[in-house]
């Protein structure tokens, strides 16, 4: 290299450095300011964050706490610094979540937008939560995290409990009169077999006196002739060949009634008992009897009742009381429907049969009757809310609508039917066992 | 264009032909470059000014054009690895390798730098010993890619024979490598 070049190089190469270093300057300004937007960026978002009623919660790619909101760390009941770093799963205990969220580390999109119920750690407390739940992914498809968007629905819980309670007790309301019908019928009866128990009860008192005389008497060693003569007169009075038999069977109907009252009374406890938070195992067959027997003012009048129930038929998680409702409606829609039949001039009771049975992984009830048939104009209306086919009055379109919520949306089950018009509809509910 | 590439041309000439024949094309060239001050690698010229320099060196060298851009792309390619190593070390097979240009390795140069404008590579895969590389830049420098490929044959120790048909997509010319390997 000539004596030139090597000047002219060792000038490149100073100006060269001269603009490197006013690069790595600009450079370092412009990260600072980059880095100071970040910052506020970062701000904003922690402020928006703050400011949500809802829980935020971001895990890393091993499901542990990056992030959260103090909502978060209010719904946690704890601090922001304990929940820092802690994994879900020591958290949030819900196995369902956690199942989803592992099957979402896993690759699988992984995706929830449920309701559960949260056991708070601090406090053991149960918090009903809707939970919203979706995995994040870098542009290569890897898993990055999760971010939950986490509601605390105890109030509107509060208040769907209450509704339920309130439809029940309206429910027992409309039946009310009917159901003191049922329990007035074998208490007349009662009432009547007890006035005769006690009549005769009043005519046997003198006879057991002159007994007792006579015992006397007969201990003395002389039992006077007119004695004698007295029982036997009085004997033949109160005719007890015939008033034994009679207060017997007087005191076995009674007993009988007094089991329909109780079972009745028994019934509408069963029926309008409080539904618990949570699904319980409950036992269908039991249900649809209590149910049964409270309407059954609504139905025996156009209707007989068959009970086909599946002995051991086992225990269905579920809202009992609810499910109830979802019976009710169904029976008295039953009622309904073949009381429009017997209007439209055919003779004699129908048929409500209501039938259960044990499936591989659910159970079935089957409620039908001998009613009009849903006309195939109508089958696609029939679960929607306010569709009615009743007159003024008589239905508000709402039952099979919240069977419907009730089934499907609360139970995770199904309800359907079959129909043929002047035949009559069979509503077939599927509950799951898990 | 970024500087890197005229200061690897630089380099390029100075290896071949000496420091005094750069001085002197870089001197015939420099009243009408459009950039005053020397090249630094981060930053961004324009690319008439490269054209106009690589033109400059196959006058004074006496190489035809395409001959010195092929040999540019074959020399840059080593310089390249050095500079991103992490990005070639993991490959065994130059396929594999090729099939990263587009996603990660210009992904990372825009990262690195964010007026770079790096040529969009698509690809289709006939064959377990094939490869189409469908390149699609303004500067269409088919010569330095072919240069380049003759490069990773040569890191890679596998032989790498290569056709290329211009042709045209959505109206904008592209050129498409069909490599055979081995």
């Amino acid at each position: 290299m000539s004596r030139p070049t090597f000047d002219k190089q060792l000038e490149r190469e100073k100006k060269r450095n001269e603009i490197l270093a006013k690069m790595v300057e600009d450079k370092t300004r412009e990260l600072f300011l980059e880095h100071e937007e970040l910052r506020k960026t970062n701000e904003y978002l922690d402020r928006i964050l703050s400011t949500m009623v809802a829980a935020v919660i971001v895990t890393d790619s091993d499901l542990n706490i990056v992030k959260l909101n103090s909502a978060a760390a209010s719904l946690l009941g704890q601090t922001f610094d304990d929940l820092y770093g802690q994994s879900l799963s020591q958290i949030f205990p819900i196995p369902e979540v956690l199942k989803i969220a592992t099957v979402g580390q896993n690759g699988d999109i992984g995706q929830i937008q449920e309701e559960y119920i949260f056991q708070r750690k601090s406090d053991e407390r149960r918090i009903p939560v809707y939970v919203s739940m979706v995995s994040v992914r870098d542009n290569n498809g890897n898993f990055e995290g999760l971010i939950f968007v986490v509601f605390d629905i105890s109030a509107r819980k509060e208040l769907e409990q209450q509704l339920l309670q309130a439809q029940k007790l309206q429910a027992i309301g409309q039946l009310s009169a009917g159901i003191a019908h049922e329990i007035n019928t074998p208490m007349q009866f009662i009432r009547d077999n007890l006035s005769f128990v006690r009549r005769e009860y009043e005519g046997l008192q003198p006879l057991v006196a002159s007994y007792r005389e006579f015992k006397e008497k007969y201990k003395e060693g002389s039992v006077p002739h007119e004695l004698i003569n007295k029982i036997s007169e009085m004997e033949g009075r109160l005719d007890l060949d015939y008033s034994f038999p009679e207060v017997q069977a007087a005191l076995g109907q009674s007993l009988e009634g007094a089991d329909v009252v109780s079972k009745i009374v028994r019934s509408m406890k069963e029926f309008s008992h409080p539904g618990a938070e949570e699904k319980q195992f409950t036992d269908i067959n039991k249900a649809i009897e209590s149910t049964a027997t409270v309407s059954r003012n609504e139905w025996k009048y156009v209707s007989e009742m068959k009970l086909k129930l599946a002995p051991a038929l086992p225990l269905v998680p579920c809202f009992a009381g609810e499910l109830n409702q979802v019976i009710l409606n169904l029976i008295v829609n039953a009622a309904h429907t073949i009381s429009d039949v017997k209007n439209a001039g055919k003779v004699g009771l129908g048929t409500i049969t209501i039938a259960t049975s044990a499936k591989e992984e659910s159970v079935e009830i089957r409620v039908a009757d001998t009613g009009m048939g849903i006309p195939e104009r109508f089958r696609s209306k029939v679960f929607d809310p306010f569709f009615t086919t009743k007159g003024v009055g008589k239905g508000t379109g709402q039952g099979l609508a919240l069977a419907y919520m009730t089934v499907v949306d609360k139970h995770k089950g199904s309800l359907s039917f079959e129909t043929q018009e002047n035949e009559g509809t069979t509503f077939i509910i599927e509950l799951p066992l898990k | 264009m970024k500087g890197e590439i005229f200061n690897l041309f630089e380099e390029f000439i100075v290896k071949n032909w000496g420091a005094d024949v750069f001085e002197d094309i870089y001197e015939a060239v420099h009243a009408n470059l459009h950039t005053k001050e020397p090249f630094v690698g981060p930053g961004t010229y324009p690319d008439s000014d490269f054209l106009l320099i690589v033109s400059s060196a196959t006058q004074k060298v006496g190489v035809p054009l395409h001959e010195a851009v092929h040999a540019f792309g074959k020399f840059c390619l080593p310089k390249l690895v050095s500079k991103m190593p992490q990005y070639v070390e993991n490959h065994s097979h130059p396929k594999t390798f090729l099939l990263t240009i587009h996603d990660i390795i210009h992904v990372e140069v825009r990262k690195v730098f964010k007026d770079a404008t790096p040529p969009d590579f698509t690809y289709r895969d006939p064959a377990p010993n094939k490869l189409v590389m469908i390149y699609n830049s303004k500067r269409k420098l088919y010569d330095f890619v072919e240069g380049l490929l003759d490069g990773v044959s040569e890191y890679f120790e596998v032989p790498i024979t290569y056709t290329r048909t211009v042709t045209s997509t959505n109206g904008a010319e592209v050129c498409e490598f069909e490599l055979t390997f081995g």
